[in-house]
């Protein structure tokens, strides 16, 4: 087919610069590393973690990984206090009648937290911080004085969950019982 | 404007492009939400059976060192339990068969072991063959954890995921849905996760919640006064304080000011303190500093926690446990009344390796709990005591020492350090009644010493 004419020729040359560019963004968008989930086969194993895995405990040291990447996902851009704040809280549900009574149960109830939900969790390795503010949790520090739930005031929550009695906030995080 | 052929075509073609793309993409953002979900519901299985199958090691040492049938009774129906829901959890894991039958079967029983030594154990203590067997049980437990926990380390580091797991039996869906499971063991009564760690408050923890807090002396202090104290409080490190700002109020069981002192620019360098209204108690503190490589060995790090107690006026504390990690120490404190060691008041220090400051102070249990006590003289000696123990373990040595009970009450016992072959128990007797009131294992490990 002959083109003739310059604007059939500019309409031919609009249209196939916004298939091009149509076709480009699917294949970007698709297989952009961006997107959370647990796709991360490349991910190299932080080394400390590592050498920290080896040399501990076993029993202590699960906890402290799942805790710390739970604290990483729900509040890395905390205050060290927030952190250990929100680690303190897990293990408050841990001793409430009204949660699951293991860690892993607590962490992975659905839809219990963001972070766990859309797999954000697995896709970040733990910074040292979280691993210290999983360690202090674990350890007893309780800047939330007995907490079982936490969010973010700015963000859109449930409107029960207004309904609990605040304690205290730490960061950006509210706490209460 | 006339539009040619080709350009039609090329139209048409990008319409049809973008609405497979469109559906294309929410196939793949559905499939990865659930991917997710699955990979989240594998590793709470997983997680629980692993920290089951801990309990049920910890659970059948116990039992080679009970001395008491009742005491025996009660870690039966644990051990039971624990196997139990071991086994249901390692079940619903996305492995083949063959690869979980052995482990299965090995929990079933120690679980049935457990529910036949539980109902006829009613007069007797356990007889000879029994306690072989449970030596037998026991050993498989301990060779089982560590073969898991090689597994866990793997999953934690991101070696391999649940659902590469799956793919490769991509046919089979596991049956009946896994959410129910864990649903269904809300109803029981023993179902506490122990956290072995040593100052989690795990076997003494309940004293916090709900009880007014006993420790909290003096008046109500202004929010000048506590300022005050949380720059006085604090480990600064040698630097100094640029500013004290209030970072919340706290309306909780203790109402405090929580402060924020501000050493530096960054978010590290800021020292969270919390001190109590009434009586301006300092209730915690965190200092989030990074911390460099070891200079100082554990022995160092208590002597630095000490000095930094008695400094604050806190005396008459003991060191019972300590872990160090990442060149942190953690150490529990007790309040010594006397000769008695009295463990629901407890303070908790993290000392930083490298140069001895103390970063982090945690008081709440202490200021919930402590008061001076009129203490009872103990009704039963420590040679009546020493005589209900069971007779195969060996005695190291004993003190008085006061426990919380269940009931969220507290009891003067007699705490005997005792060991059974190449591992350490702490068993406690009471001592007014003489009965058996608790067991808890010591893991003596290269970096601290953990209560199970």
């Amino acid at each position: 087919m002959k083109i003739t004419g310059l604007k059939e020729r500019l309409g031919f040359v609009t249209a196939l610069a916004c298939l091009v560019l149509l076709i480009a963004g699917t294949v970007y968008y698709v297989f952009d590393f961006k997107m959370p989930g647990p796709f991360v086969p490349h991910l190299t194993p932080d080394a400390q973690l590592q050498s920290i895995a080896e040399a501990s405990p076993e029993s202590y040291m699960d906890n402290v990984n799942l805790l710390a990447r739970v604290i990483m996902g729900e509040a890395g851009d905390e205050p060290y206090a927030g952190k250990v704040a929100v680690g303190a809280v897990l293990l408050n549900r841990m001793q409430s009648s009204a949660f699951p009574h293991t860690l892993s149960g607590v962490i992975f109830q659905p839809d219990a937290f963001e972070s766990v939900s859309n797999g954000f969790i697995w896709y970040r390795q733990p910074t040292t911080q979280a691993i210290q503010a999983a360690i202090a949790a674990l350890s007893g520090w309780d800047p939330t004085y007995g907490a079982l739930y936490f969010w973010n005031p700015a963000k859109p929550v449930s409107p029960w969950i207004w309904t609990r009695q605040i304690l205290t906030q730490i960061g950006q995080h509210v706490f209460a019982l | 404007m006339k539009a040619s052929r080709s350009t039609v075509a090329i139209v048409a073609l990008a319409i049809l492009w973008g609405a497979t793309a469109f559906w294309g993409i929410s196939q793949i953002r559905a499939k990865r939400q659930a991917d997710v979900l699955l990979q989240n519901k594998y590793s709470r299985a997983f997680y629980d059976t692993l920290q089951r199958t801990k309990n049920v090691e910890a659970l059948l040492s116990k039992g080679l060192v009970s001395g008491s049938p009742d005491q025996m009774d009660a870690l039966f129906s644990d051990l039971w339990y624990n196997a139990n829901a071991a086994q249901e959890n390692l079940n619903q894991l996305p492995v083949s068969h063959d690869v979980v039958a052995k482990t299965s079967k090995f929990l079933s029983q120690v679980g049935d072991y457990a529910y036949t030594l539980a109902k006829q154990n009613k007069d007797r203590s356990l007889s000879d063959k029994d306690w072989q067997t449970m030596q037998q049980l026991y050993q498989t437990a301990v060779s089982l954890n560590q073969e898991m926990s090689t597994v866990e380390r793997a999953a934690a580091t991101g070696a391999f995921h649940w659902t590469e797991i799956q793919s490769g039996l991509a046919n089979k869906l596991p049956q009946g849905s896994i959410s129910s499971v864990d649903n269904s063991f809300r109803q029981l009564e023993t179902r506490l996760q122990e956290l072995p760690v040593l100052v989690y408050d795990g076997p003494f923890s309940d004293h916090i919640d709900k009880i007014q807090p006993q420790g909290l002396t003096g008046g109500q202090v202004s929010l000048d006064q506590a300022k005050q104290i949380a720059r006085g409080f604090a480990d600064l490190g040698g630097a100094a304080v640029q500013q004290t700002v209030v970072a919340g109020n706290v309306k909780g069981k203790i109402p405090s000011y929580s402060l924020a002192l501000r050493t530096g620019p960054g978010p590290q360098d800021t020292i969270t303190v919390d001190v109590s209204k009434q009586g301006g108690h300092v209730v915690f503190m965190l200092n989030p500093r990074p911390v460099a490589a070891a200079r100082l060995t554990d022995d160092q790090g208590r002597a630095q926690a000490l000095n930094f107690l008695n400094s604050r006026g806190l005396t008459d504390f003991m060191p019972t446990y300590s872990l160090r990690e990442q060149n942190v120490l953690t150490i529990s404190f007790a309040y010594k009344q006397g000769d008695v060691v009295v463990y629901p008041d407890q303070i908790k220090l993290q000392v930083a390796l490298d140069n001895g400051q103390v970063l982090g102070y945690e008081a709440l249990g202490y200021l919930t709990s402590h008061h001076q006590r009129a203490l009872p003289s103990p009704k039963v000696t420590v040679a009546q005591a020493q005589a209900k123990l069971s007779p195969r373990i060996q005695v190291l040595s004993e003190r008085l020492a006061i426990i919380p009970t269940t009931s969220k009450g507290e009891s003067l016992a007699y705490e005997f350090k005792t060991k059974l072959a190449d591992e350490t128990f702490l068993v406690y007797i009471n001592a007014q009644s003489g009965e058996e009131e608790h067991i808890l294992k010591l893991l003596n490990l290269p970096n601290g010493t953990l209560t199970l």
